[in-house]
């Protein structure tokens, strides 16, 4: 029955190591050597192209940037993200409807999005026309043009785009707690304060874990707002690890570099993520 | 028995399989090259389709599929097919990838005497590059309009004159310079760069690359530095229009053509496009932009094809590139018209040229044509991916970032890319 059990494992263990786990050797393979992705011949380079990883003022940039996306969106997608599935976990007419309209960004193309957004930041964009039809003209900025307004736009886009996602997670936990639990502590005098802090909490902890380590991931990969909205500028103010990956792959053909950054980005998420993991299961006992 | 049964069915399988291929082989079966192109106001879906329908019509066993290059950078673009094997059969712009080994074809001895020999580059040993056109490179166009409402009576000529200009137009309430932003990032410093900067380090060193190559000169020579502080003085001037950053290329354009700048910095193809529009034509002029101590030349930019080395019908993709660069002169014309660019075969091809293009030409009479430094082709190419950099660089420039320090990243960056 053991010996049986194990082929049916098997055609889900080679997809997995074929696409998952080669790919991730190959990487690291590929970040000791100084390959530029196109010849055929390369050399070993041992940890030559780690030690230039720390003497980049670029790298350091972009994974600042990375840093800033991704701790402004997580907070803001999953303290959001709550608070819209508390608001629509209630039966009433328009609850449907908001949830779809929340959830619409989502499902849109990235790219598509980006560039209605492109318009709508733009310095002569439908913003900055409707600021000015206000008489908001003190409020008129530019919003994508300039590095620092242009990671806050960036983040502004990817939260939209991303919190109804979230919201639905929270929606599937929040209908899995049991109405028991929210009566008794009823009865025992419970604020809907404390029905969310003693009991709603509690019961979603698993749900926050796996969204936070999700938007976690999401946006340490960041990549295809930035390119679509900045390109990684003005300069490269913007750019962020997964747009320096690329960027030192296909653009400098620097492979085997930036295998390297991709690396040290796997090793960064997967760390962070044990640390969450851990960090809830702590948290849930 | 059985074993009978299988060897007639493996021969009588072999036989037709034979036959059908002996047959598609006489029918001459058409093949299908595909070819990589990107499209601009002048180079539409329109343009690419007259080609291939013209070509196909004359060459019905040869398909031509167009594979539109997205993305501000081609060679990137180029890059990114190549890795995942998907490489299209003939590339428009291949310089980037040429002196790689293995990824473009040797081109026919018998196609390239057909070009002006100027224009034939070994790289790395190998003629893979075939010549399609040379192109102005960029001028200063000015709305009319504006400049005489502004009582500007004639083009500036010198540094000091632009200046003057800029300050005449300030003051007529007119945004004398319209700029591109971070989207596109090439289009940031492109009209300053290929205008200007080329123009005063040619002017002190007329083999810079060769010396920039061989570590003689640094890219923080004073020259680069000097003209770069210049550059953002008329930045830090206010001369550029307020939301320069935030334009692709294209809003940046419309944005000049519709008048919220009296000056843009730009390419050689927007004469032709200005030429063509009923709505623009006659309202705009050109001019040499200054250079600030008075250096004088001009550069153009050689245009190539390629044939990639994955190609498995590689006579059929050179018969295309023979075809559209010179064999159909007709098509030939229309190919350079399009994009106001200029012939490279031994029998030049011309073409009537609009207003605004012909001044744009007149312009460069008695200057020196220089190469631009950061187009040169063949041996004395700068690493690929540098010109991305500066490109990245400039636009700090732009938004006020310290000159010489960027340009010691540019030292860094360029060490590194020569030694990857």
């Amino acid at each position: 029955m053991k010996r049986k059990s194990i082929f049916f494992v098997v055609p889900a263990f080679l997809i997995y190591t074929i696409l998952l786990i080669v790919p991730i050797i190959g990487a690291f393979f590929l970040s000791l050597t100084d390959w530029n992705g196109i010849s055929a011949q390369f050399h070993f380079v041992g940890v030559k192209n780690y030690l230039a990883m720390l003497s980049d003022k670029r790298f350091f940039n972009a994974l600042g940037n990375t840093v800033k996306i991704t701790v402004c969106v997580c907070v803001v997608v999953n303290v959001g993200g709550l608070a819209l599935a508390i608001l629509l976990n209630q039966s009433g007419k328009l609850t449907k409807v908001f949830r779809s309209i929340f959830f619409l960004p989502y499902v849109l193309s990235t790219v598509a999005i980006s560039f209605v957004w492109m318009s709508i930041l733009s310095y002569t964009g439908i913003l900055n026309s409707f600021l000015e039809w206000a008489g908001l003209s003190g409020l008129v900025n530019d919003f994508i043009g300039n590095a620092h307004n242009a990671i806050i736009s960036i983040c502004v886009v990817e939260i939209w785009r991303t919190v109804g996602f979230y919201m639905v997670i929270y929606l599937a936990y929040l209908q899995t707690v049991p109405t028991e639990l929210y009566e008794a502590c009823m009865i025992d005098g419970g604020s809907p304060r404390q029905q969310f802090w003693y009991v709603t909490l509690p019961m979603i902890t698993p749900g926050i874990t796996i969204c936070v380590i999700m938007s976690i991931m999401t946006e340490m990969r960041q990549y295809d707002i930035v390119k679509v909205l900045t390109n990684g500028g003005p300069g490269y103010s913007t750019e962020t690890i997964a747009y320096n990956i690329v960027t030192q792959a296909f653009g400098n053909n620097m492979l085997g570099y930036s295998s390297a950054i991709a690396v040290f980005l796997f090793v960064l998420i997967a760390g962070i993520s044990v640390f969450q993991i851990k960090a809830s299961k702590r948290l849930e006992d | 028995m059985r074993k009978k049964t299988r060897f007639a069915a493996l021969g009588a399988a072999a036989i037709l399989g034979s036959l059908f291929s002996m047959n598609a082989f006489a029918d001459n079966a058409p093949v299908t090259i595909s070819w990589a192109v990107f499209e601009t106001d002048n180079f539409t879906a329109d343009y690419y389709q007259h080609i291939i329908d013209t070509f196909e019509a004359d060459h019905p066993n040869i398909k031509i599929e167009k594979i539109l290059m997205a993305g501000d950078s081609r060679p990137q673009f180029l890059k990114t097919m190549l890795s995942a094997g998907n490489m299209p059969d003939i590339n428009i712009d291949p310089v980037d990838l040429a002196d790689i080994e293995g990824v473009y074809a040797e081109v026919p001895e018998e196609l390239l005497s057909k070009y002006e020999d100027s224009y034939i580059v070994t790289n790395n040993g190998s003629k893979n590059m075939i010549p399609a056109y040379t192109a102005l490179r960029s001028q200063v166009y000015y709305n009319k309009q504006q400049f005489a409402d502004a009582g500007i009576t004639k083009t500036p000529e010198t540094w000091d004159e632009f200046l003057e200009t800029c300050e005449k137009l300030t003051e007529a309430g007119f945004t004398p310079l319209m700029g591109v932003g971070a989207a596109d990032s090439w289009a940031t410093s492109f009209g300053y760069w290929s205008g200007v900067a080329n123009a005063e380090i040619e002017a002190v060193y007329p083999d810079f690359n060769q010396q920039v190559l061989a570590g003689e000169v640094s890219w923080t020579d004073p020259v680069i530095e000097n003209t770069l502080l210049k550059w953002q003085d008329l930045i830090n001037a206010g001369y550029y229009h307020k939301g320069s950053m935030s334009f692709s290329y294209t809003q940046a354009s419309a944005e000049f053509l519709s008048g919220s700048a009296a000056m843009f910095m730009d390419g050689a193809w927007t004469a032709t496009t200005i030429d063509s529009s009923e709505e623009y034509k006659d309202q705009f002029g050109a001019f040499m932009m200054p250079t600030p101590t008075g250096a004088k030349s001009y550069c153009t930019m050689p245009g190539y094809w390629a044939v990639s080395e994955t190609c498995e019908n590689k006579e059929a993709a050179f018969t295309f590139c023979e075809y559209v660069l010179g064999g159909n002169e007709d098509l030939y014309r229309y190919y350079l018209q399009a994009d106001g660019v200029y012939s490279v075969t031994k029998e030049p091809v011309t073409y009537e040229m609009g207003t605004l293009q012909t001044e744009f030409r007149n312009n460069y009479d008695g200057m020196d044509v220089v190469p631009e430094i950061t187009k040169v082709v063949g041996d004395y190419k700068l690493p690929s991916g540098f010109e991305d950099y500066t490109w990245k660089s400039l636009q700090n420039v732009f938004t006020g970032a310290d000159v010489m320090s960027e340009l010691e990243s540019w030292d860094t960056e360029f060490a590194r890319m020569l030694a990857g």
